[in-house]
């Protein structure tokens, strides 16, 4: 039971994770592999805040999502000049910087040896320590994202961005500020990675470099793709199949060093089949060309 | 009428060496229809670009309702009042025809971030669709107003641009070949929808290769052959002009 109500928090992560995701990767077409570091960066904020200041989660939860807004703020600018591939790379440079400042800036991060002990969220002055309790704690703040993300995607807002992906003089044409929409967007996505980052730190209770490299970008991206790339419901039940489906593995009884590896060989694979046969995803109404 | 709309003194912009417009000075008056023609690689599209902001010039200054718009990006002369077509046709082929129209309202309530979460955009949205059908069924796209604007036939998506510039509300429309690869029936349609712009106060300049076109519309030709303006004036003027005829006999 325990074991499948974990499945369930981080089933809910990941949606926060690659819903915000899908907002700039699928909506408005900037295919970023820097979530990840946003993601991370929401983890550390929170788990830092609880562990050298004893601040509340509460307090904690917007500051995480306020230092992601800027860093996602100030990586935009720069990056949003650059088109395609090299838009890819940028974000990539970004990915890796973060990675290495976790691990090399010891005294504060903890290096590659993380940080034990983040303390768990409280709510009325009872501390969240059971699988259920964070459950609902997970889900909660998963369906207010998910909220937050559907009336931009729904309202006026949301149709520049799908103009924007497909044609950016066009959308400019017509008086939308190209630039000023992609860097919104950014922020708003970076700031909600942070909400998913911040859920993780305080449900492991520990957090290392490891946990956002940029494969943990890419497996969100994959989540996008997979479920639907401009479609959040697609992000849904992309973070359902990606993280649900390698757990069966355990249940086949093969050992875990060999059910690891058949983990990412199933990521691989998944893939593969998905550009090949229904390269929008499962529910996206968008390819990557 | 003294009044000007659009002035653009001494543009130059060169690519490569090459001026691609070579010292183009011009005037438009307001609910004036001006036509630029000349041949192929005249400069014609450049000097749009110029107007519009996708291009920068090297040199020269462009005004628009007095307001110096030389250096502003193209976003905000746009929001000045300035919509424009483009020769290969823009268009957002995956929205659907009246999303297009949507799309081109200016400052629609729920497209800045916070007015989308927190706004009642969805009262609003109803008015502007309103809005956008009225102009859909100017241009006779209101019964495609659902499809998706990719599955337009080509005069059709003309059509449609022609609506997104008037549901934007601009005063001042530039027209990138707003007939060329048009069938007849539909050119017709185009040019009476031009014609009846003036009167609405709208100011229009178009580029156009179809010379009765230009002939049936435009109160004012410019002549432009290798990035210079060589000649201008009304119709019957300008097509008895020695110079015009030579550039397009060359």
């Amino acid at each position: 039971m325990e074991y499948l109500l974990h499945i369930f928090i981080l089933i809910g992560i990941y949606i926060i994770a690659a819903a915000s995701l899908n907002l700039v990767a699928g909506y408005t077409g900037l295919l970023s592999v820097a979530h990840a570091a946003f993601y991370g960066v929401g983890a550390y904020v929170v788990a830092l805040m609880g562990l050298k200041l004893g601040v509340s989660f509460w307090i904690s939860l917007p500051c995480a999502m306020l230092v992601a807004a800027l860093l996602g703020a100030i990586v935009a600018m720069p990056s949003l000049r650059l088109h395609d591939d090299y838009f890819v790379l940028a974000t990539f440079g970004l990915q890796v910087i973060a990675t290495s400042v976790m691990n090399n800036w010891v005294e504060f991060t903890g290096g590659p040896l993380g940080l034990p002990g983040i303390p768990q969220p409280t709510l009325f002055g009872i501390t969240l320590s059971a699988h259920w309790q964070m459950l609902l704690l997970v889900w909660m703040l998963a369906a207010l994202s998910f909220w937050v993300l559907c009336r931009l995607v729904r309202a006026p807002f949301g149709r520049v961005l799908r103009a924007i992906r497909e044609d950016e003089v066009f959308s400019q044409s017509f008086g939308k500020s190209v630039t000023g929409f992609k860097v919104k967007v950014f922020v708003i996505s970076a700031a909600l990675a942070a909400v998913a980052g911040s859920l993780y730190a305080v449900y492991i209770t520990f957090i290392d470099p490891t946990s956002f490299t940029v494969q943990e970008s890419i497996f969100m991206l994959a989540i996008v793709i997979v479920g639907g790339a401009g479609n959040l419901w697609g992000s849904v039940i992309g973070a359902v199949v990606l993280v649900a489906l390698p757990e069966l593995l355990r249940f086949v009884g093969l050992p875990s060093a060999i059910a690891a590896n058949v983990r990412q060989i199933l990521y691989g694979s998944l893939l593969v089949v998905m550009m090949l046969w229904r390269p929008q995803g499962l529910l996206g109404e968008y390819r990557f060309d | 009428m003294n009044e000007i709309i659009l002035e653009c003194r001494n543009l130059i912009k060169t690519f490569d060496g090459i001026r691609a417009v070579d010292s183009v000075s011009l005037t438009v008056a307001p609910q004036q229809i001006v036509a630029i023609i000349g041949p192929n690689g005249a400069g014609k599209t450049t000097l749009f670009n110029l107007i519009t902001g996708f291009l920068t010039p090297d040199a020269g200054s462009i005004y628009f309702k007095g307001r110096n718009i030389t250096k502003l990006p193209p976003d905000k002369i746009a929001r000045l009042g300035l919509a424009r077509t483009f020769q290969d046709l823009r268009l957002i082929h995956r929205l659907t025809v009246l999303e297009n129209v949507l799309l081109a309202r200016p400052n629609p309530l729920g497209e800045t971030w916070y007015g989308a979460i927190f706004a009642r955009w969805q009262k609003s949205e109803l008015k502007e669709r309103e809005i956008a059908m009225q102009w859909l069924q100017f241009v006779g796209l209101a019964s495609q107003a659902n499809e998706l604007a990719g599955a337009l036939s080509y005069g059709q998506q003309k059509l449609l641009t022609l609506a997104c510039c008037l549901a934007f509300g601009a005063d001042l429309l530039l027209l990138d070949e707003p007939v060329s690869g048009v069938a007849p029936a539909t050119i017709e349609q185009l040019v009476d929808y031009i014609r009846q712009l003036p009167k609405m106060g709208k100011t229009v300049v178009f580029i156009e290769h179809n010379l009765e076109v230009v002939k049936q519309l435009a109160d004012w030709v410019v002549v432009m052959d290798e990035g210079k303006v060589i000649s201008e004036g009304k119709w019957d003027v300008v097509s008895q002009d020695a110079k015009v005829l030579e550039a397009y006999l060359a």
